[in-house]
């Protein structure tokens, strides 16, 4: 069911035979297209981290749409393959390039286009960072509604349509996002969308582009809501002991008249999996699981809603922690997993009260090390599983090598034939090189694909953005 | 010349269920904007299996087609152009799940919209995006339109609680998009889809997401003395970080009609009235609502009236959601503006719309949401008259002139249709509208579904280019 042959993530052996350009050759032209300042030739150690076997093609980074523009003008004309990325956090995400000539790095696209915090938007280069993001909106007394690591740059989380822990009250990166701008594969700018939130005018083409995974351009612009900053903010973390109870509930809550903005599960040891995470909240010894319920709005519902789960909570300690060290709790579980690319990593999706089943299957499975998350209200399974019991000694024989890799590659197939009987996805976020060659990282998503394909042609003929990264080889 | 193709469709649907004579096709030929144009024949269908197979026919014929729910579509959205044949989906109005413990519905696209939330309401849910022709308007037109609603504001639009689709694409496949989870891997059909005006296929199933309904709701009434003082408020309560569900204003033209053909009780000499709903749990709702209170106080607002009971909160929305037919008392017709303005441009955009009043002569009465700045000028005039609808066209164009010069956009909700063709250069480039069209050419490469619509005809003029969804809009006026 998991391994789809339709995609081989080889290089472009097939189709269309095109030489691979001379990578000095291909660095001066470039540079007399954006100035030789745009260019380099070493690499962001976050890409070498999620390609571990490219070679050194240029790095151009553009100061603005128009170099882009140029950049990808070039690809087009030569056929090349332009793989692009911004901070490297969810780089790792998906299949590897079936080519890549270029790399383009939008951090050269930066800062604020328009501030509007009185009509509640933000329009920001692609290539500014969250954080950037997230401290332009605090200055103004506004909240910037992503949960993303500070590095990952604006362009990148609406690509990947990454969302954090308050997603359950913000909605996803498809709710938040009013418009952008993007240079299309042949070059040309173009804008979607709006600064308002009601907008019917023409096809609705940001949602096309938020999650596409730069197949279809490179986002250049992106114009977010804002939300006015909450009178109070709290976040009760309840210990749990087991899967069963850390669904109760979370069933209960969602059941209740309760608004949370965030509802996550940490499952055993998992909080490690952010570097401050464990100093931003208190973990008490005896925790099999941590649960986070996040509310935010006037104080008095705040209390209420905080008594009602701590009222509710099946053991002690439950803390609370308010505002500031609130804030710096979801800051830490931003981060979670940053930097993990190298081990096996998994991100799922399943109807809310069905998602569990998934941690379930992972605790079940007795496979260690794993660390592994549940966002229960947006219905979120994220996972980092190590090689395994039976670590492979230095210069061992093969044996060990394809145990460890067989015995990954059928955990992960258990958990994506669930997650798609349970309605659901599951995606490799990371360490897909521990898996059997060919392992798709997208698994089959049905259907539609062929109209994702068709899409695709209209807007990348040749193939030039991102080329073999996305859902069936897109 | 009919060809065999009515027999075929009559063989899929029933022999009932094929309207061609002129007497039944005229009462087809308009929806709620102003033009008129006979469809070529209706067919009812009754399944996704008869939507496909009755697409398949036409695409195979080369017949254009429009899906159509109740007919409410103010931009005429839902007109049968280019000879088309209109697809009748108020049979397909079944509730097929009720998925409580995942907050999703499934259901199909002809039940009314405000079914949706009745038969909810038992179970303590609700389906959030609620048009003010809720009564009398299908989901599969919201689908299409990405209608908004008066709580836009805090739970957002139609596309905001549309997760997954069944779809009859336009030659006549049948795919799902997305599903009962979220931020599914691949392009976002479902998104792309949704306000896609009914030119991208035909819904046929849809997964939508519920809410629990709130604990508490409170709904005030502000009496403004002047339009600028409404805009103010607005502006205050976002200052102060509360997010009502609901901030809509209605001016004095329009509270009067109201109080004509409703009476719900509303103040006939206010400049503006300002509707407020708060809601959520029941703490800190009286600090709210008195919070909310003082601050229209403090800009200006004369009076506020707090709904007492269930009865009260009735009566005011009775009013909110009977405006538009409350307005057919002022004159033969109106054409509904719906442009969108960054919120504080409000008072500037409505200035700008009381000029254009002035400069053709026309009455004007608003209707606005003024939580997300989009305003609806009704411009009142009498179609039986050539000249007031000549007038009346220039000065809707106009009003969309001003949304897209203080940065907003020419529709918020009730969509392009072909009112607007003339107005999507105004903030889209030629460059913008072609990547449109290329998601149109990758769903409907035929050109065959809803033709007219959305896409202005090429400019400059050139040579015709094939494509049937680009070319001008023809209308037969009535």
């Amino acid at each position: 069911m998991a391994d789809h042959p339709n995609h081989e993530p080889s290089p472009p052996a097939s189709g269309i035979d095109v030489p691979t350009p001379d990578p000095q050759t291909l660095v001066g032209r470039i540079a007399s297209l954006v100035g030789s300042e745009r260019v380099a030739t070493s690499i962001d150690p976050g890409v070498r981290a999620a390609f571990p076997s490219i070679d050194s093609p240029p790095v151009v980074r553009p100061a603005d749409p128009g170099g882009v523009g140029e950049v990808l003008s070039l690809a087009e004309r030569d056929r090349l393959g332009v793989v692009v990325h911004g901070g490297t956090t969810r780089l790792a995400w998906g299949s590897p390039p079936d080519r890549l000539d270029v790399l383009l790095d939008t951090r050269g696209l930066h800062g604020f286009t328009d501030i509007d915090p009185e009509n509640l938007s933000l329009s920001v280069a692609a290539g500014t960072t969250v954080a950037e993001a997230r401290r332009q909106a605090v200055s103004m007394d506004r909240v910037f509604p992503v949960d993303a690591p500070d590095e990952a740059t604006v362009g990148g989380v609406v690509a990947t349509a990454d969302q954090g822990a308050r997603g359950a009250g913000w909605g996803g990166l498809r709710d938040v996002v009013l418009g952008l701008r993007a240079v299309l594969a042949d070059g040309t700018q173009v804008k979607f969308g709006g600064r308002t939130m009601k907008n019917v005018t023409g096809y609705d083409m940001t949602k096309l582009f938020v999650g596409s995974f730069g197949a279809l351009g490179v986002i250049t612009e992106v114009t977010f809501r804002l939300l006015p900053r909450p009178d109070t903010q709290a976040l009760v973390i309840l210990p749990l002991c087991s899967v069963e109870e850390a669904h109760s509930v979370a069933s209960w809550i969602l059941a209740s008249h309760l608004q949370p903005v965030a509802l996550e599960t940490l499952g055993p040891g998992s909080a490690g999996l952010s570097p401050g995470l464990a100093s931003a909240i208190p973990t008490p010894e005896s925790a099999e699981l941590l649960m986070l319920v996040g509310f935010a709005g006037h104080r008095a519902a705040v209390d209420r809603s905080v008594e009602e789960v701590r009222d509710h909570a099946p053991r002690t300690p439950r803390t609370v922690l308010e505002d500031a060290e609130a804030e710096a709790a979801y800051d830490a579980l931003a981060e979670w997993g940053v930097g993990e690319t190298g081990r096996l990593s998994l991100r799922a999706g399943a109807p809310l009260s069905e998602v569990w089943e998934l941690a379930r299957t992972l605790a079940d499975s007795g496979h260690q090390p794993v660390a592994y998350r549940v966002g229960a209200a947006r219905g979120f399974f994220q996972a980092h599983i190590g090689p395994g019991a039976s670590p492979v000694p230095a210069g061992s024989g093969q044996g060990a090598e394809t145990s460890s890799e067989a015995r990954l590659t059928a955990l992960t197939e258990t958990l994506r034939a669930q997650a798609l009987a349970l309605g659901g996805h599951l995606t490799v976020t990371g360490g897909l090189q521990s898996l059997s060659p060919g392992f798709d990282a997208w698994g089959d998503i049905g259907p539609s694909l062929d109209l994702m394909r068709r899409v695709k042609e209209r807007f990348d003929p040749h193939g030039v953005l991102n080329p073999g990264r996305f859902v069936g080889g897109i | 010349m009919t060809g065999t193709w009515l027999k075929e469709l009559r063989a899929i649907v029933g022999h009932e269920d094929v309207l061609d004579s002129p007497a039944d096709l005229q009462t087809y030929e308009y929806d709620a904007y102003l033009e008129r144009c006979l469809p070529r024949a209706v067919v009812f269908v009754g399944s996704t299996a008869e939507v496909s197979a009755v697409v398949k026919v036409l695409a195979r014929e080369n017949i254009p087609f429009v899906p159509r729910g109740c007919g409410t579509n103010l931009s005429g959205g839902a007109l049968a152009l280019e000879g088309s044949v209109i697809i009748e989906m108020g049979r397909m109005d079944r509730i097929i799940e009720i998925d409580v413990p995942n907050q999703r519905m499934i259901v199909q696209p002809g039940i009314f919209n405000l079914d949706i939330s009745t038969a909810l309401s038992p179970l303590g849910y609700y389906y959030a995006p609620d048009p003010a022709s809720q009564k009398a308007c299908s989901l599969g037109g919201n689908i299409a339109e990405n209608a908004g609603g008066p709580h836009c504001f805090k739970y957002g639009v139609t596309t905001n609680h549309v997760l997954g689709l069944e779809l009859v694409l336009p030659d006549g496949e049948v795919v799902w998009t997305g599903g009962k989870d979220v931020d599914r891997p691949g392009f976002d059909l479902t998104g792309v889809f949704v306000g896609s005006e009914g030119t991208l296929g035909i819904v046929t199933t849809a997964i939508l997401r519920i809410l629990r309904k709130p604990e508490a709701v409170k709904t005030m009434l502000g009496v403004c003395d002047s339009l600028e003082d409404a805009g103010g408020v607005v502006s205050a309560i976002v200052a102060a970080g509360l997010v009502p569900a609901t901030l809509e204003m209605m001016d004095n033209r329009t509270v009067n009609a109201i109080e004509d053909s409703l009476a719900c009780g509303f103040p006939r000499d206010a400049a503006a009235v300002l509707l407020i709903e708060l809601d959520g749990l029941a703490d800190g709702m009286e600090e709210m609502t008195e919070q909310i209170v003082a601050l229209c106080k403090a800009n200006g607002v004369s009076d506020v009236r707090v709904a007492r009971d269930e009865t009260e909160r009735a009566g005011l929305w009775k009013g909110r959601k009977g405006a538009f037919g409350a307005i057919s008392r002022l004159a033969p017709n109106y054409l509904v503006a719906d442009g969108t303005v960054p919120r504080t441009q409000l008072p500037e955009a409505l200035r700008r719309v009381a000029e254009i009043g002035r400069q053709y002569d026309l009455e004007i009465a608003s209707v606005f949401h003024a939580g997300d700045g989009n305003l609806h000028p009704l411009i009142l005039f009498d179609s039986r008259n050539p000249d007031d609808r000549a007038r009346v066209m220039a000065a809707g164009m106009d009003v969309l002139q001003v949304c897209a010069d203080l940065g907003g956009t020419v529709s918020g909700e009730h969509g392009i249709g072909i009112e607007k063709l003339a107005a999507m250069r105004m903030v889209f480039s030629e460059d913008d509208l072609q990547a449109q069209g290329m998601v149109k050419e990758a769903f409907d490469p035929l050109g065959l579904c809803n033709p007219g619509k959305v896409f202005p005809a090429p400019s400059p003029p050139g040579p015709p280019q094939g494509d049937r969804s680009i070319a001008a809009a023809t209308v037969t006026s009535g």
